[in-house]
């Protein structure tokens, strides 16, 4: 393996009866990047996270953590590592100094390196104020804070974040946002997972696309757009569902794309100036009034529709 | 050490919640208090039985008559010399009675004082100065020896007393019953022998009634002995019930204990399963910590959690209550034993559910029913049911706990009280293998 990466997979796989999370799949994480892994719900994030930070065994394949096999050297892999996981997973009848000195003598800390590193992480999630008070009495965005920092309570190498803004406000989510973004100021490797394509836009230097298991796009923002080459995406809502308009816009010359649910139609055009008088035009022959038009530059959202016919949110 | 911080970080949490307070000491001693209470004034600081002294007012106006002058006083002399009371003064039924209600045997139960009228009385009593009045008419004993006349002592008492009245009525029933017996006895002895031609009359009568009174008046005194001896206990018999009491509450206590011990392994293992749901489990799994040492903390965290409860229990038990259950070394072998039979019983219970939703039920099915089966011998204590509810309670890991503990209070010999831990000690290893096996397949 590559000494040098911060993670490396090869054909890595977990499978749950017949169901395949996770399916094969290979990518590389290097020293000190910010690498997203974007999908649905159910894309298979998760369990690949689970397997990296040694939760969940691989049916197949392997994979290395900072130079340590996931199969072989599972402590060194956690002793590295340090894991966010999606829910909040905390003490709530502890303060969060209580909760940061016991996740801290989980990772061996002890004595003034222990309260030094509680201290500074404290600081670092900005609760050193509110440090004694129980977490159950916490706000949402408090919680997910204290929930990250006991991750950085061992200077890992290497943090693993499993959608760690899930069900937050946006101040809360912009706090997480930038503290991830100092992280690797720091140089500490960082793998994000997410269905929030801004997210992965901001954060990331490289993404990967996942869907049924399977990494399905990999790159940095601009290489993934260029898959969708000059398409744009438009969204219309329209007064009632016809099958003869859509049919009608899927013939439309220069659309690429056409996916209708709740009265909500996406489309990946070619040039949207040109399409959108047809696409009114074949509209008001099937006598359906458009209510609304949007019109979206090349973004991620748009990549995922157009490899696999799918909104991330679904 | 990451042991100990597991395990500490346990206790604190369950040490925080005042559910598991409220059911780890709370109930338990309110339980046994309840039990103390109840049975608290039967006791009295020197665990010896209080009954309420009453005071009674006599108005003994009986007069006497010639026969009992000249036929009963020298058997009297003869039976004060065999008895403890003193009847050799009595000039009629009514001093006896007098004398025999003032009796050292009677004198915790009973103050009494005389007037000479049973208006005195009566009025003594209405002022609640006494609690009973008895009234001896004049022609008592002239009545008594008469084998038609008919006569009748009055009590006159305090409505809002009911002990006390009720022991004097039963002292004076039984004298008095024991001369109405013997005139009948004389009353179909005379109808027989006159009818059989064989007349019994005037002196003769009289004769045999002086006899049978004097014998009566032995026998009244040893059954009125007898009497008070069952309405007030000797000093033996004190003694006897005082012990009754603390192993009462003493049972109550240790069964409460022990139940309330099993409660509490099986809530503070349901510390594994609400971590897991959490996410915090899988989180510890995440760190550089062996799985075992984990559930191992858990599990050291259950044990110290009841450790603590049992131990301060028994010390609550000894410092408020006064129980002494037996011998220390014995009581800390039995604690150490049932911390961990308890906290084996609730890893096995938690290790074959899948979730904190069905936690409920082990509660009610198991935990309490095991419970009280295997505390049922505190209920049954002397009873006949007892050797049965006692074979009944050693299918549950409860009742080998019960029964050590009972075994040492008693004072048993050593061999039967450490047959009894080490038959817990036994459920205690079959529960926790079960336990830490499924959950390691789980965990794996």
């Amino acid at each position: 393996m590559n000494d040098v990466s911060g993670i490396q997979t090869k054909n890595l796989h977990r499978h749950f009866g017949d169901i395949h999370a996770v399916d094969g799949i290979d990518f590389e994480v290097k020293a000190g990047e910010i690498y997203s892994l974007l999908g649905p719900n159910g894309a298979g994030k998760s369990t690949t996270i689970s397997m990296l930070a040694c939760l969940l065994r691989p049916t197949q394949g392997e994979a290395w953590v900072m130079g340590h096999s996931i199969l072989k050297q599972q402590q060194q892999v956690k002793q590295a590592i340090g894991v966010v996981p999606q829910e909040v997973a905390l003490y709530e009848d502890l303060s969060a100094r209580e909760n940061l000195t016991f996740w801290g003598k989980m990772y061996g800390l002890r004595g003034d390196e222990l309260k030094q590193r509680v201290d500074k992480v404290l600081e670092i999630i900005e609760l050193a104020d509110r440090q004694k008070e129980r977490v159950g009495k916490y706000s949402g965005g408090m919680k997910r804070r204290v929930n990250i920092g006991i991750a950085l309570l061992n200077t890992p190498e290497l943090i693993i974040m499993d959608e760690p803004t899930v069900g937050i406000d946006p101040q809360s989510r912009r706090r997480i946002l930038d503290n991830v973004k100092e992280l690797k100021a720091q140089g500490v490797t960082v793998l994000y997972t997410t269905h929030y394509m801004e997210e992965a836009q901001e954060l990331s230097d490289r993404i990967a696309i996942m869907d049924h298991g399977k990494i399905i796009a990999e790159g940095t923002h601009e290489e993934l757009v260029k898959i969708v080459g000059e398409l744009d995406r438009v969204t219309l809502e329209i007064n009632t569902e016809s099958d003869c308009v859509l049919e009608n816009w899927k013939k439309t010359p220069g659309v690429h794309k056409v996916k209708a649910e709740d009265g909500v139609i996406d489309l990946l055009v070619e040039d949207s100036n040109q399409v959108l008088p047809s696409l009114f035009e074949s509209a008001n022959d099937a006598q359906v009034r458009i209510t609304s038009v949007a019109i979206q530059e090349p973004n991620l959202e748009t990549v995922f529709l157009h490899l696999t016919g799918r909104a991330l949110r679904d | 050490m990451k042991l100990l911080d597991i395990a500490f970080k346990d206790m604190l949490s369950s040490f925080r919640s005042y559910f598991a307070l409220a059911f780890m000491f709370g109930v338990p001693i309110l339980m046994t208090g309840i039990f103390y209470l109840a049975f608290g004034g039967l006791r009295s600081g020197g665990g010896e039985f209080n009954l309420p002294q009453t005071s009674v007012v006599i108005a003994n106006m009986d007069q006497g008559s010639a026969q009992f002058s000249t036929g009963i006083s020298s058997d009297l002399q003869n039976l004060s010399s065999e008895n403890s009371v003193n009847f050799s003064d009595a000039k009629s039924l009514g001093d006896m009675v007098t004398i025999m209600l003032g009796s050292g045997s009677l004198q915790d139960v009973m103050q009494i004082s005389q007037v000479n009228d049973a208006s005195s009385a009566m009025k003594l009593v209405d002022e609640q100065k006494a609690g009973v009045a008895v009234i001896i008419p004049s022609d008592f004993t002239s009545q008594v020896f008469n084998s038609s006349g008919q006569t009748s002592i009055e009590l006159y008492n305090d409505p809002t007393l009911s002990l006390g009245p009720s022991i004097v009525e039963g002292v004076i029933r039984q004298f008095a019953d024991s001369f109405a017996a013997t005139k009948i006895t004389i009353q179909v002895a005379q109808s027989e022998l006159n009818q059989a031609g064989l007349p019994l009359e005037g002196a003769a009568v009289q004769d045999l009634m002086q006899k049978a009174i004097s014998l009566t008046s032995g026998q009244g005194q040893s059954a009125g002995n007898s009497g008070v001896t069952v309405i007030n206990p000797s000093g033996a018999s004190t003694s006897a019930s005082s012990q009754d009491f603390f192993l009462i509450i003493g049972s109550v206590m240790g069964g409460m204990m022990i139940f309330y011990a099993f409660f509490t392994g099986t809530s503070t293992a349901q510390s594994i399963l609400t971590e897991e749901e959490k996410g915090t489990l899988q989180r510890l799994f995440s760190t550089p910590t062996s799985h075992s040492i984990i559930l191992g903390g858990k599990l050291l965290a259950i044990e110290l959690t009841i450790l603590v409860q049992v131990a301060v229990l028994l010390l609550f038990s000894y410092l408020v209550f006064g129980i002494h259950l037996g011998s220390f070394l014995f009581l800390a072998l039995f604690t150490v034993v049932v911390a961990l039979a308890a906290g084996s019983f609730g890893l096995f219970l938690m290790s074959l559910l899948k979730n904190t939703r069905q936690v409920g039920v082990i509660y009610g099915a198991v935990v309490s029913v095991s419970g009280m089966i295997g505390i049922s011998s505190v209920f049954t204590l002397g009873s006949s049911s007892g050797s049965f509810t006692d074979t009944l309670s050693l299918l549950v890991p409860q009742g080998w706990g019960m029964r050590a503990l009972l075994k040492i209070m008693e004072g048993a010999d050593s061999s039967i009280i450490l047959l009894s831990l080490a038959g817990l000690l036994g459920w205690a290893v079959l529960l926790f293998l079960i336990g830490a096996m499924r959950f390691r397949k789980r965990f794996a």
